[in-house]
């Protein structure tokens, strides 16, 4: 009886330990199913304090009143680096732990491109001002600080109590009262893999403390305690007022262009509260009067209205499958029409039909006759990866392995845009699908497919479908490493384009970004 | 000492486990690294393999873990620096939430999420292999496979003091086994961090206390509170982890600091093996008594026949090792090895017996009983457990020593 109690233990833990690598090799699973349990939480105050409130905006309207543009100077050839995205308002936090200042408020700011030449906080494009009221018409001021910095008037109803300057120039930012009374300094970080700017309002003189404090109750009743916040986003200028850089009606080299008048606000991206536009509410000066646009303040502390999705996704599901369908039927079709001379081409329209046995074939014979026949390489990389689906988990790393020796060697010896843009594609498509655990290759794959559009965008692609499936992939690679924030922005990106997929429809409605407000 | 297995056995279980280290070292790499893999894949081949056939399980387990001090601090240290940042933790990367997590925060993160549901360690949760989650589901198993034995088969700080204090032959400063009471001191530290860090709501062992932080990241000194840090940080350093263990022969950082250590002393319970000493084959020589690393066994255990040493035992195997009747050995926490095993009994009516079959069946009989011991089952998982926590970074340093000679750069971005 013992001996058979001692064996029974024994062959347990045989089964014990040939279980361990098994938690290391399926550990995201193990680690799905503590977060389940769990629900771990890292103390906000690490990275400044619980979410108050978070306001998105739109992406892709850093042009003021409608039509502004940036400055011809080289610097800022891109998109996106006065395109804010998203708002968040911290809690204030007191005695915050590792923290360089014990009592600050944060604030941040996410843009959609941050760039920088040599500059203290790694941007150098925006400046951003904040203007907050705290007690409703209690106080305050309705114009700018700086006369001629915004060009824009505030709300009666919400006169600013102070304003927060932010640029990537200084080490410090500045909190100034209405009545320049009050001036405190304002920590400023970023983190530009995130594409965030963090502005810690610091709590250090206690006038501040007591008078920002009142401002700080966030629950109901009903129109008590929330503070109302002005968003602005400019050009950093160092001669200008405010550090707004002028706009005219032409762009210059220190000029923003594309004004339609001379009280044409010079900021080029602003939050307005929910239910109002941007374009209306810049545009909305009168010229006549010589009134500046009136603007109104976002409500910070307000409960978020849940919007809850009202769109079926399952609906969204079966559209999508339907498309993936017709994708492959109509490449059935083109195959007819394809000449069968034209190897590399038919194999392709195979690979898109689905039809992979037979793309294998032809791309085999391609790489045989030119080992470094670039297509064949790309698909051949992926028709590999493929098959790790379904096989045991060693076979499918090497398998993994063996693709990339392909996809690598594509990119290696591709010479054209459109080769490079088929090996990145195919080579991000891989990196997206293996599992992250194992392999961690999401990031490379975002980075693959970024590359692919800004390749596509250099050589004028007309179908915009490949290009918002490029920045979707983006988006779900960067989720698969786990790089929220960033998959964020790409997820809006794909949202921002007027017809998209009902692949790219699915995918952001089962992440929330499509709802019907209740 | 413990006699070694036999030549089958130890194949057998070395064929399995070359699988396990074929799988985490050389499978997914490729190029300069495959070759990196396959050197430490023999490495760690070779050593589980002596663990086996010579009985000698400390001075081999001492090895792989020493082995994992070295070879970590280069590793981490290169990619610190490939991802752009420094060893000194900037405000930054706090406020990113992205610092590696320690398996020595474990014990003081658990009251303030309890009560406040908040983690006090600005960590990355997933994606990551020091993120939060993989190294809570990797401390629960090793927990309830080998309990404190991460203090020897895992933790790559342990090394640090376990390699220090067998450089010397004899102990300069001799700790009398009635002074034991040293071994407990890092229960009065586990206490004094958990309730300060949940007082502070921040992690007090690693902003203050912590020997490893200048091996690892640390908070950067930019006012006086954090110079201060630094200076007990190279303190408890020189003299927990290097003079004090070189002079005692004793894992001193280990066995009277660490909070962590005196933690899994206490989860130990769950844990499914244990170190028994076999009170009718000991002969009270008190050897093992002396070469004890954590003083876990006194005079007093040995000479009250008790069995089994404290619960601060690190499952090292010392004792083991130094045991002439073998009196020392591991067994099952739910069950005794039996007196008798009824196959031991078929083994011995077919050793009367001649013929080539036999002989064959009595060799296979053995390494059944062999590979079905405790010795095997906690040596296969704790050197599993070690193995794999040592591969990345172990594969890590060699690829960039091969780096470093072939293309001139240790860092590989």
């Amino acid at each position: 009886m013992k001996s058979v109690r001692y064996l029974f233990t024994a062959i347990s833990l045989v089964v014990v330990a040939f279980l361990i690598p098994m938690t290391f090799i399926f550990s995201n699973l193990i680690t799905g199913g503590l977060d389940k349990v769990l629900h771990l939480k890292i103390n906000p105050n690490f990275s400044g304090g619980d979410i108050i409130s978070s306001f998105m905006d739109e992406i892709g309207d850093d042009y003021g009143e409608g039509g502004l543009t940036y400055p011809m100077h080289p610097d800022f050839k891109g998109k996106g680096y006065l395109d804010i995205i998203r708002y968040n308002v911290y809690k204030p936090v007191i005695n915050a732990p590792w923290s360089e200042d014990k009592d600050f408020w944060q604030l941040s700011f996410t843009l959609a491109n941050m760039g920088a030449f040599e500059t203290v906080h790694n941007f150098s494009h925006p400046v951003i001002h904040v203007y907050i009221d705290l007690d409703g018409k209690k106080g305050g001021s309705t114009e700018t600080l700086n006369p001629m910095s915004e060009l824009v008037r505030f709300d009666e109803e919400h006169p600013w109590d102070f304003m927060v300057h932010i640029d990537g120039y200084h080490k410090f930012g500045k909190l100034v009262s209405f009545d320049k009374t009050i001036e405190e300094k304002v920590r400023v970080y970023s983190i530009p893999e995130r594409k965030t700017i963090y502005a810690r309002i610091l709590l250090n003189n206690e006038r501040i403390k007591k008078v920002l404090g009142a401002g700080f109750t966030h629950a109901p009743p009903e129109g008590a305690g929330f503070t109302y916040h002005y968003v602005f986003v400019g050009c950093y200028d160092s001669y200008s007022m405010g550090n707004f850089m002028p706009v005219k009606y032409k762009s210059g080299l220190r000029n923003g262009g594309g004004a339609k008048s001379s009280l044409t606000p010079k900021v080029y991206d602003y939050i307005p509260p929910e239910g109002m536009n941007q374009k209306e509410i810049l545009s909305s000066y009168n010229e006549e009067k010589h009134l500046y646009a009136k603007v109104y303040p976002l409500v910070v502390g307000k409960s978020c209205i849940k919007k809850e999705s009202l769109i079926n996704i399952e609906e969204y599901k079966k559209l999508s499958q339907k498309e993936i369908e017709c994708e492959q039927a109509s490449a059935l079709k083109e195959l007819d029409k394809t000449k069968s001379s034209n190897k590399e081409k038919v194999a392709e329209v195979y690979f898109r039909a689905g039809r992979y046995d037979e793309a294998e074939k032809i791309f085999n014979s391609l790489l045989a006759e030119n080992p470094e026949n670039v297509p064949a390489n790309a698909y051949k990389g992926s028709l590999v990866a493929m098959k790790a689906k379904s096989s045991t988990t060693i076979q499918a790393i090497k398998y993994v392995k063996e693709a990339y020796n392909y996809l690598d060697k594509a990119v290696k010896f591709a010479k054209k845009n459109d080769e490079l843009i088929t090996a990145f594609i195919n080579r991000g498509s891989v990196s997206m699908n293996i599992p992250e655990m194992v392999f961690q290759k999401s990031k490379e794959g975002a980075s693959d497919f970024l590359n692919a559009v800004t390749l596509l965008e250099q050589i004028g692609w007309k179908d915009q479908k490949l290009i918002v499936d490029c920045y979707l992939n983006v988006a779900i690679c960067y989720e698969n490493a786990n790089m929220i924030e960033s998959a964020e922005i790409y997820f809006m990106k794909v949202k921002s384009f007027p017809d998209i997929s009902a692949k790219a429809r699915y995918e952001l409605a089962k992440r929330g970004y499509l709802y019907i407000q209740k | 000492m413990k006699k070694g297995f036999s030549l089958l056995t130890s194949i057998i279980l070395t064929s399995f486990i070359g699988c396990n280290i074929y799988f985490f070292v050389v499978l997914r790499t490729t190029g300069l690294e495959e070759v990196a893999g396959w050197i430490m894949f023999v490495f760690f081949l070779w050593l589980y393999f002596m663990i086996l056939h010579t009985g000698n399980v400390s001075k081999y387990r001492r090895m792989l873990l020493v082995a994992s001090a070295i070879l970590f601090v280069p590793s981490f240290v290169a990619l610190i620096y490939e991802e752009g940042r420094t060893m000194g933790l900037t405000y930054i990367e706090i406020l990113k939430t992205e610092v590696p997590f320690c398996h020595i925060v474990i014990p003081v993160i658990i009251l303030p999420y309890i009560l406040f549901k908040i983690i006090i360690f600005p960590a990355r949760l997933t994606g990551h292999f020091a993120s939060l989650y993989s190294m809570l589901g990797i401390w629960l198993m090793a927990t309830l496979v080998i309990g404190r034995g991460w203090c020897s088969w895992i933790c790559f700080f342990g090394g640090w003091d376990d390699g220090i204090s067998r450089l010397s032959k004899k102990p300069v400063l001799k700790i009398d086994s009635k002074n034991n009471k040293v071994r407990f001191f890092n229960f009065a530290i586990l206490i004094f961090v958990v309730f300060a860090s949940l007082y502070t709501l921040t992690p007090v062992y690693c902003t203050w206390l912590c020997p490893f932080k200048l091996i690892t990241e640390y908070e950067q000194p930019v006012n006086l509170s954090t110079y201060i840090a630094m200076i007990i940080f190279v303190l408890t350093f020189f003299g927990l982890v290097v003079v004090l263990p070189y002079l005692t022969r004793k894992r001193f950082q280990c066995m009277s600091f660490c909070p962590f250590g005196a933690f899994q002393s206490l989860m130990g319970f769950f844990s499914f093996y244990r170190l028994r000493i076999n009170t009718e084959k000991c002969t009270q020589c008190l050897r093992c008594v002396s070469e004890c690393p954590t003083m876990s066994l006194t005079e007093d255990i040995i000479k009250e026949k008790k069995g089994k040493p404290s619960i601060t035992c690190t499952k090292c195997g010392e004792c083991i090792g130094v045991c002439l009747n073998g009196a020392a050995n591991y067994e099952f926490a739910i069950c005794k090895t039996p007196k008798e095993k009824f196959w031991i009994k078929w083994l011995n009516k077919i050793s009367l017996k001649d013929g080539l079959f036999n002989k064959i069946l009595m060799k296979v009989i053995i390494a059944f009983d062999e590979i079905l011991s405790p010795y095997a089952l906690l040596t296969f998982s704790a050197f599993t457990f070690g193995m794999v926590i040592c591969s990345g970074f172990g594969t890590g340093t060699i690829h960039r020593l091969l780096n470093l000679i072939l293309k001139g750069s240790f860092l590989l971005k």
